[in-house]
């Protein structure tokens, strides 16, 4: 009580002092030690909650009361800059900063962090710093996991198949982006499961409401994946070894060719893992007692391998462009099948293999055509084959035994080699121009043209097929800032177009290809708008709404060959997608700093795809579920001290009810508005982290962190039906993970251990696919720049 | 006022009800008679069938949530046991009542297509690697017994069976190949194996891959295993037939196929040639041991049915009987009632072929002529079912239990009396679900 009388006095203490002062302004330029304009760079008033952005030329302005005052400067890769001054007169403070070999926490602690700026703009959005967390992270979605709303649903161990889910909207109806480009480009392999950590600077996760600069037909949000854009040359190695024979190693670097200007971007990510954790309570044989016995075995088929290789070299600051490069990549994986979408079934021999080469090129050049228009134009193809071999007569038990079987493992029926081939076309322009400081304007078009030639190599009677679909997505948005800032608006529209070539014609009783068969072409419209209006810094509130569509994927569409039928009968999802919360960041007092955000959202989803199991055969499809309403809080709070010490913590609620009135039958569906079955309904999140300075040696810190990620159980099948004692569930999970990491010689050396799932939790988020037990990781890291 | 309007009605009512004691399907109570021209009809008390308490078998009802329990599409089937379909049983419902249908421990999930016999249920599950036999006690699964595969493997819901006895069980069906007949022989009491092999049995010509499962009986009269079956000219569905189909003899000792297949002359494909006898019954024997088999043929835009017949002793169909003349659409389950007479679930096309167009009707079938009456109840047809793959009848004790989904009311029991022919309506279902599948399982110990 005492506290909270403590708290509005001294808020009004500032807001009658602000009132009383007169004010002088403070205004000046930031710029990199080339004398780049640097924009968005933070700038804070220390001890206070005053602060402000620098624009596109890297100006800010602020207006403060006379007397003594600290400014500090910073910006994600920056070292912050910070200068005294006394303020008696209107003043020009202009700050030039240098790069930064790592960006620790104390970006976040002293100023905006880009991550924090882009959280308090006007769309609902979770913002993942994975720079800072470089040297220990070894795979993405453990972070995003971690993320408020966020739910990533693993089958199983490194490699295996996972579904990311936003708000409760399926991970299909997530798009997935690299600095806008989705990320499909780099080939259907890579993911954020195995995809380099060292490329990746931050995570943007937009929920429910996409920026139409993306380009997404997403429904229920997309995530954005910004890659580290150093200025200066460098080189970023690393290597990891764990349990289950993992091993990653991770190479990215950059390199300018002083005699030509020329920049080379090399890239190379490799993840394998036996994955043979061990599975417990599995059925075995017993031939003496004659029953199946839960016994504990380890996976012996499951063998994963991915690579990434990527150069990329080009010009920048030239004439005709701002930054002009060409790409080309090659990713590969390899992935062994040990069971089917329920752990009963047991497989020795399956697997599934892709490989994918891919061109890319970008163009950036600001005063393009006129003055103040930006383009950003992108353009790639990418070879994408898969193949799934099914080719052995055997049926494996969990001992690793198999009897000679007379049909193959995954489908029941003959030898099988089904190749797929998805070539894709991307190209995306980008045009973006600011009328003034406070109107913007942005255009964006983006083409996905996919292909889906399939054949068997073995199965003689497959049905070879080349289906095609195309999306055109364009997109309009106005940005507004008025206020000096205080208010933010962004108005949007889209528009979605959708053609489809269907060839296929096998299994058309499964895939409704009898009805879809030759050409279509649908249009689609959608929109919407966001707002953030800041009533004082410890307090803002923010809204934003989307009509959305989101088209079907081709995997949704025309199935993964394996385990996935294909549906071409799927329409489009749309959705009324509205967010409302408010936010604020509070310094009660000197080093300490209180972030908070709470969050209400609705998703009005019709025609929703859903991904069905067919747990009699092992096998899934997507189809059109009538309409699912989604409604659910989350909130988060985050806590910093001195850039030592961090807390933080989240819980989402997400209550999904179907729709469906009505049975195919045209009589009353019994499930009519009750909670849809299988999918995390409260999930939460806490973490503690705390930074030893200078430990051992000069310019080093030691860092440990320890999360808890638990997940409430849910039910497999609608809840209300059946007594509930024989029904199935996934139970509930409770997961503490802990890393240790040291970094010395101002990070250019790091070590770090990792521990996850310290308590060694038996943990599924899906019906009977338990994930790993205890695992161990160890991680060095050398960052030369 | 209210009683005076009712008064004609009721009179009205007894009149039709008077009317209708006349018919095979009348549905009334009041004639204890049986019928002494028919052969083989039972001398029947008022009531064979005992008081709920005092049966030693009970009815399990299965029930899907969301989608189709059949065809591979359920959410979950969920089994509700009774003891009592008669109108004075209560609203069957499945809210927070009966069985989820998988393995206690969660790592199989069963198929409402299974062999239902005596106590048990028998069938090959999920994980595809095993034989299960297992019983729904109250609102639990009880796995009795398990046998893993040992040399022929097997799909869910994609083979046939046959009993030799109480105690032998036959599976079968095509390899993953499609090309060759597998097929397995098991001790029903402990589910070992007791022997397995391959049929030495040919493709048809022109034919590259068998139908996923056939058609398995064992002629008790003859001592023959009866095996329908036909080939296609590829695997999948666009794959075409190459003939009508045929019949292997077998010889259940050895089984080994004797003599040479027959084509079949008078139909074009059985009844369930993908999931033979798993979900619904196309093969029914009566007191003299004759064979039936539902048909159909591709005919006059539509899948006209047929009832063929091998009489007793005989390995082929006799060219001379149609007992289901003139259908309007296919025919989908056959079960004998006795009397000389059968039970039969079929479609008229006209009215539709999806799975859930109401379009399905039941009747009572004279084997002899192939007349056929529309099960009516009061006076009134009893109007169309929906549910392709649906078998909603059970026969026992002299009554069949008849299962009905019609579009304008809740899921329903009709119970027909074989000796009187008359039909009273029985239990009802709660409406929300998909009913599927009604059997009779003798009760546990």
């Amino acid at each position: 009580m005492k506290l909270s009388i403590s708290i509005v006095f001294s808020l009004l203490l500032v807001c009658t002092g602000a009132v009383g002062q007169k004010l002088f302004n403070v205004s000046g330029k930031v710029t990199d030690r080339n004398g780049n304009a640097l924009e968005q760079v933070t700038i804070i008033v220390n001890g206070t909650a005053q602060g402000t952005r620098t624009d596109r030329n890297g100006r800010y302005k602020l207006k403060l009361s006379k007397g003594k005052h600290v400014l500090t400067a910073s910006y994600m890769g920056y070292h912050p800059e910070s200068k005294t001054l006394d303020l008696r007169r209107d003043t020009r403070l202009n700050f030039r900063l240098k790069e930064d070999a790592i960006a620790l926490n104390s970006v976040e602690v002293y100023g905006k962090s880009l991550n924090q700026q882009i959280r308090e703009g006007a769309f609902a959005v979770s913002a993942l710093d994975i720079r800072s967390r470089a040297s220990s992270l070894n795979n993405i979605n453990d972070l995003v996991n971690r993320a408020t709303g966020i739910k990533v649903r693993q089958d199983g161990g490194l490699g295996s198949d996972f579904d990311l889910s936003i708000n409760g909207m399926s991970g299909n109806s997530v798009r997935y982006f690299v600095d806008g480009v989705p990320l499909d480009t780099k080939g259907s392999a890579v993911t954020l499961a195995n995809l380099p950590i060292s490329l990746i600077d931050r995570i943007e996760i937009y929920k429910g409401v996409v920026p139409a600069s993306l380009g997404a037909d997403a429904l229920g949000g997309a995530v954005n994946l910004i890659t580290s854009q150093k200025q200066n040359n460098y080189l970023d190695v690393s290597y990891g070894i764990g349990s289950f024979h993992t091993h990653q190693g991770d190479l990215n670097a950059q390199f300018t060719e002083s005699r030509t200007g020329l920049i080379f971007r090399p890239t190379l990510g490799i993840n394998y893992s036996k994955n043979d954790y061990m599975m417990k309570g599995v059925e075995v044989w017993d031939e003496e007692s004659r029953k199946y016995l839960p016994q504990n075995r380890r996976r012996f088929h499951d063998d994963y391998f991915s690579a990434l290789a990527q150069i990329e070299i080009g010009v920048t600051n030239k004439s005709w462009a701002d930054a002009f490069f060409v790409s080309v990549s090659y990713s590969k994986e390899e992935k062994e099948l040990q069971t089917g979408s329920v752990q009963s079934k047991v497989y020795g021999m399956a697997e599934r293999k892709s490989d994918a080469w891919a061109v890319t090129a970008r163009y950036r050049k600001r005063d393009f055509l006129t003055k103040k228009l930006q383009m950003n134009a992108f353009l790639s193809h990418t070879w994408d084959n898969s193949l799934t071999v099914d080719t052995a007569y055997r049926k494996y038990d969990w001992n690793g035994n198999y009897i000679v079987s007379s049909r193959n493992e995954i489908t029941g029926r003959g030898r099988s080699m089904r190749h797929y081939k998805r070539p894709l076309t991307i190209a995306r322009i980008n045009l973006d121009y600011p009328l003034n400081k406070h109107h913007s304007f942005n255009l964006n078009y983006l083409l996905n043209r996919t292909g889906n030639d399939r054949y068997d190599e073995v199965d003689q009677d497959f049905e070879a097929a080349n289906d095609i679909l195309v999306k055109h997505v364009l997109g309009l948005s106005y940005h507004q800032a008025l206020f000096n800032g205080k208010l933010e608006n962004i108005f949007f529209l889209k528009d979605y177009i959708n053609h489809l070539l269907v060839r296929q014609t096998d299994l058309y009783w499964q895939t409704g290809s009898e009805n879809m068969a030759g050409t279509h072409t649908n249009n689609y419209f959608g929109g919407g708008a966001s707002t953030r209006f800041t009533l004082i810094e410890p307090f803002s509130i923010k809204a934003s709404y989307e009509r959305s569509v989101r088209l079907p994927l081709a995997r949704e569409l025309l199935g993964n060959g394996t385990t996935v039928y294909a549906n071409v009968a799927l329409k489009p999802e749309n959705s009324h997608n509205v967010n409302a919360g408010f936010f604020g960041t509070w310094r009660p007092a000197h080093r300490h700093t209180l972030s908070y955000e709470a969050n209400g959202f609705m998703r009005y989803v019709d025609n929703y795809i859903q991904a069905s199991v067919s747990e009699k055969e092992g096998l899934m499809q997507y189809e059109n579920v009538p309409a699912v309403h989604i409604k659910g809080v989350e909130g988060e709070m985050r806590y910093d001290w001195d850039g030592r010490l961090q807390l933080s913590a989240n819980i989402s609620y997400q209550d999904a009810r179907d729709q469906r009135k009505y049975k195919t039958d045209g009589k009353p569906s019994a499930t009519y508005k009750k909670r849809v079955p299988n999918r995390p309904w409260i999930f939460g999140n806490a973490e503690a982290g705390y930074t030893f300075h200078n430990l051992f040696q000069e310019s080093s810190f030691l860092r440990l962190d320890v999360s808890y990620e638990w997940v409430h159980w849910y039910f497999l099948t609608w809840e209300a039906y059946g007594a509930r004692e024989s029904k199935a569930r996934i139970p509930a999970q409770h997961i503490v993970n802990a890393t240790l990491t040291y970094s010395w010689k101002g990070g250019r050396y790091n070590f770090s251990l990792e521990c996850s799932n310290l308590l060694d939790k038996l943990a599924y988020d899906n019906y009977k696919l338990q994930k790993p037990g205890r695992a161990f990781f160890a991680k060095f890291r050398l960052f030369i720049h | 006022m209210k009683k005076i309007k009712f008064l004609p009605s009721l009179l009205c009512g007894l009149f039709l009800m008077s009317f209708m004691a006349l018919s095979f399907t009348a549905c009334s109570d009041d004639d204890p008679s049986g019928d002494p021209d028919v052969p083989g009809t039972p001398e029947t008390p008022d009531d064979p069938s005992p008081s709920p308490d005092a049966r030693t078998y009970h009815f399990d009802i299965f029930m899907t949530v969301g989608a189709h329990g059949g065809m591979n599409k359920g959410d979950g089937t969920i089994v509700k046991s009774v003891s009592d379909l008669t109108a004075a049983a209560e609203l069957i419902d499945i809210q927070n009542d009966g069985v989820e249908f998988r393995d206690p421990n969660g790592n199989n999930t069963y198929s409402m297509e299974l062999i239902a016999r005596g106590k048990y249920y028998y069938q090959v599950p999920s994980s595809n690697d095993r034989f299960t036999k297992l019983q729904v006690v109250g609102n639990s699964v009880k796995v009795v017994q398990e046998q893993p595969f040992v040399q022929n493997t097997y799909k869910v819901r994609s083979y046939t069976h046959a009993w030799l006895d109480d105690h032998t069980l036959i599976i079968m069906a095509a390899n993953g190949d499609a090309n060759k007949i597998v097929w397995t022989k098991l001790n029903a009491d402990d589910m070992t194996i007791l022997g397995e092999g391959t049929l030495n049995l040919s493709l048809p010509e022109g034919a590259t891959v068998f139908t996923a499962s056939g058609i398995l009986t064992y002629n008790e009269k003859a001592d023959k295993l009866y095996y329908f079956y036909f080939g296609k000219d590829k695997s999948g569905r666009t794959g075409k037939a190459t003939s009508n189909f045929l019949t292997a003899i077998i010889n259940p000792a050895t089984m080994s196929v004797e003599g040479t297949p027959k084509v079949n002359a008078l139909a074009g494909e059985m009844a369930g040639s993908a999931y033979g006898e798993l979900l619904q019954s196309c093969v029914m024997y009566d007191e003299n041991e004759n064979l039936y088999l539902a048909a159909f043929t591709d005919a006059n835009d539509m899948e006209q049915g047929h009832l063929l017949r091998i009489n007793a002793g005989e390995t082929d169909f006799d060219p001379t009987y149609e007992g289901y003349p003139n259908a309007d659409g296919k025919l989908l389950t056959v079960q004998y009632l006795g009397g000389n007479k059968a039970l039969v679930y079929a479609r008229t096309d006209a009215e539709g072929t999806g799975i859930d167009d109401y379009s399905h009707y039941y009747s009572i079938l004279d084997l002899t002529t192939g007349q056929r009456e529309r099960l009516s109840c009061n006076g009134s047809e009893i109007p169309y079912s929906g549910g392709r793959f649906a078998q909603r009848t059970v026969v026992v004790d002299g009554k069949a239990y008849i299962g009905v989904n019609t579009a304008d009311s809740n899921p329903c029991i009709y119970i027909y009396d074989i000796a009187t022919g008359s039909v009273t309506k029985g239990a009802e279902i709660a409406e929300g679900y998909y009913f599927d599948m009604l059997r009779v399982v003798d009760n546990a110990d």
